[in-house]
């Protein structure tokens, strides 16, 4: 099994199977560009150490995935928010973190990963009002009274 | 937590927000009273889609409550589903489709318009109409997608009325005059030349009383979609009565080279075999990959292509990319007795094994991407229209055996078709088995006598028709 070596921001290096590292569509691309493995670290400089293993750390557990079925129709609403036990715990981790891995999944192309961080974050909103929602992530309320009711007047014509 | 939300890039917002419930009560909208900047974050998904019924024209126009979130707006229903007006007039109906399309040039991201047309009224201003409506929304340079219930493109579907134009045109307002014109627009009028068809459209879907001419004027003439004809990936035809003009055969002028998705759903009194509607779909739409056409008449044993010796379906031959089919089940005729509608001819469903012919036929003739075909018919007994029962076959190539065909079970539904929308309404599974069957069978294996129906709620939805 050939590895590669993955450089994170903070210029930690990282040694990882090919096929692992291939889970992102960025480095995929990167080595067939390539054409060889490369003996020389590839630099990802967006990542910091910690975020980088923890991306590789799903890449690993999720290294025999089969492709993701073709979008249907990507404009259709109302997806489910289920998410696997593994990647439920997976995603337990600081707000900062989970905004970090998310952001990652994006540059990197990992799009099962970038999914399981959105619905992470939608379960958060889900259900909630807006005093709940500002309670849990600590949000000041800048409207006026007068404010509220107006937005709650043009929300009404919000169709499902 | 929620402030690193707001320095994500836009679509990874989009990307969280599509797994939140949209309307006035759903988490976009809790969501949107957190706080102005998530106000200005969620506003473009929550009002990504508004409706507009009669009497809330001025909330979106100007200076109205919502004229701020125009800029958002990508889809746009206009409901103008008949009934809705009661005793208003036809200059009041007029007037309202005026002010309810006047704004659409501040609605730059428009890429759905729906519009349910209530077409009892003003049938005698409606070629002014017509031509009116198609100038605004050909302003619309984002517009993927049109979607006109109780549309009708073609002239013998607007019955003479009563009143005549002008009479009508004195009863309207001043800016409705200047919406309509004061000359009366005759159908010979209703050509490219004279109308602004919209350009680049992707998806259609019209239901109404349609007619297809095969006449060589087609591109030009009475057929809105000409203009998209480029475009256009998906149509959606659905109405009361479907007619061709012209004999089977007659020249096709129109083609849609990247349509792949096509349904077309006849309900009223038109029967398969006579107006060869697939036939033209076929070879207008030469590219088809998904194909949905499905008839409804009085009578079942008309609903489906009569076996008379020759291959049923063969204008399917002509969609060479076919994968998914749904069509109506075939039927034979042989002499018996005397029948109320058939004379003394009997009509029986096509078996198992003369279902497998048709596609072995097809396959042979070189639909060679053929991967799913349904067949769909009524009960026979009792004898309602919306009891439909299915068997789907699932084709598989071997690389010695030639063509592997794999049936399911026959499956039993109720659709209420929607008329005006176009859509089933409901739809129950009456007698539903999963996977695949052995052996023989005879393709009327199931019981149609109603006490041994058992109706439970479905959990699948079939979407449009």
């Amino acid at each position: 099994m050939s590895q590669i070596i993955l450089l994170s921001s903070d210029n930690v290096e990282m040694k990882v199977d090919k096929e692992v590292a291939e889970r992102s569509i960025l480095i995929k691309n990167m080595l067939e560009d390539v054409g060889e493995t490369p003996d020389q670290a590839i630099p990802i400089p967006n990542v910091n150490e910690g975020v980088l293993r923890k991306v590789i750390e799903w890449c690993e557990h999720h290294r025999n995935d089969p492709p993701p079925p073709a979008d249907e129709d990507s404009d259709s609403r109302k997806k489910s928010t289920d998410i696997e036990e593994w990647d439920q715990k997976f995603m337990q981790v600081d707000q900062e973190m989970l905004f970090e891995i998310i952001l990652a999944a994006n540059y990197l192309d990992i799009k099962p990963l970038l999914d399981v961080g959105c619905k992470t974050v939608a379960n958060m909103i889900k259900g909630k009002s807006p005093e709940e929602i500002r309670k849990t992530f600590n949000i000041q309320n800048d409207f006026t009274p007068e404010e509220e009711d107006q937005i709650r007047r043009e929300n009404e014509w919000a169709e499902e | 937590m929620l402030s690193l939300l707001l320095a994500c890039p836009a679509e990874i917002c989009q990307e969280i927000f599509s797994y939140l419930d949209g309307g006035k009560n759903g988490d976009l909208a809790q969501l949107s009273r957190v706080s102005k900047d998530f106000r200005e974050l969620v506003l473009p998904t929550l009002f990504r889609y508004i409706k507009l019924r009669p009497g809330h024209e001025l909330v979106f126009g100007d200076g109205g409550p919502l004229s701020s979130v125009r800029p958002y707006v990508r889809h746009f229903f206009l409901d103008r589903s008949a009934g809705e007006y009661g005793d208003e007039t036809n200059a009041g109906h007029v007037e309202s489709i005026r002010r309810s399309t006047e704004h659409f040039d501040l609605y730059p991201s428009i890429t759905h318009i729906d519009v349910s047309w209530g077409f009892m009224v003003a049938w005698n201003a409606r070629n002014n109409l017509y031509k009116a409506l198609w100038a605004r929304i050909s302003t619309l340079s984002n517009l993927k997608s049109l979607r006109l219930v109780g549309y009708s493109p073609s002239p013998n579907w607007r019955p003479g009325y009563t009143r005549d134009y002008n009479s009508l045109y004195r009863c309207c307002t001043s800016k409705s005059k200047d919406f309509l014109g004061k000359e009366f627009i005759d159908d010979a009028e209703l050509t490219n030349e004279h109308i602004s068809y919209p350009r680049h459209l992707q998806e259609v879907h019209f239901s109404a009383f349609l007619e297809l001419p095969w006449n060589s004027n087609i591109s030009s003439r009475y057929f809105v979609i000409g203009n998209s004809a480029e475009t256009l990936k998906k149509i959606v035809f659905s109405g009361q009565h479907l007619r061709l003009i012209g004999q089977r055969g007659g020249p096709i002028t129109l083609i849609f080279p990247n349509v792949v998705e096509l349904c077309i759903g006849i309900w009223g009194g038109s029967r398969y075999s006579e107006l060869h509607a697939l036939a033209w779909f076929a070879k207008s739409c030469p590219n088809v990959q998904k194909l949905l056409f499905r008839t409804l008449h009085s009578t079942w044993s008309f609903e489906g292509p009569l076996d008379n010796g020759d291959l049923v379906y063969d204008e399917l031959i002509s969609m060479r990319k076919l994968k998914e089919v749904i069509v109506p089940w075939p039927v034979k005729f042989s002499l018996g007795d005397a029948h109320l509608y058939l004379g003394i001819k009997t009509a029986t469903r096509y078996k198992r094994r003369e279902l497998a012919g048709v596609i072995r036929c097809l396959a042979r003739a070189g639909l060679n991407d053929l991967e799913k075909v349904t067949f769909e018919r009524r009960l026979r007994w009792p004898v309602d229209e919306y009891k439909k029962i299915t068997k789907t076959c699932k084709i598989t190539r071997g690389t010695e055996t030639g063509l592997k065909l794999s049936w399911t079970k026959l499956h039993q539904s109720i659709l209420r078709p929607d008329l005006f929308r176009c859509r089933e309404g409901e739809v129950r599974v009456v007698a539903s088995t999963n996977g695949e069957e052995n052996g023989a069978d005879s393709g009327d294996d199931i019981d149609e006598n109603p006490a041994n129906i058992r109706f439970y709620e479905p959990d699948i939805d079939t979407g449009n028709i």
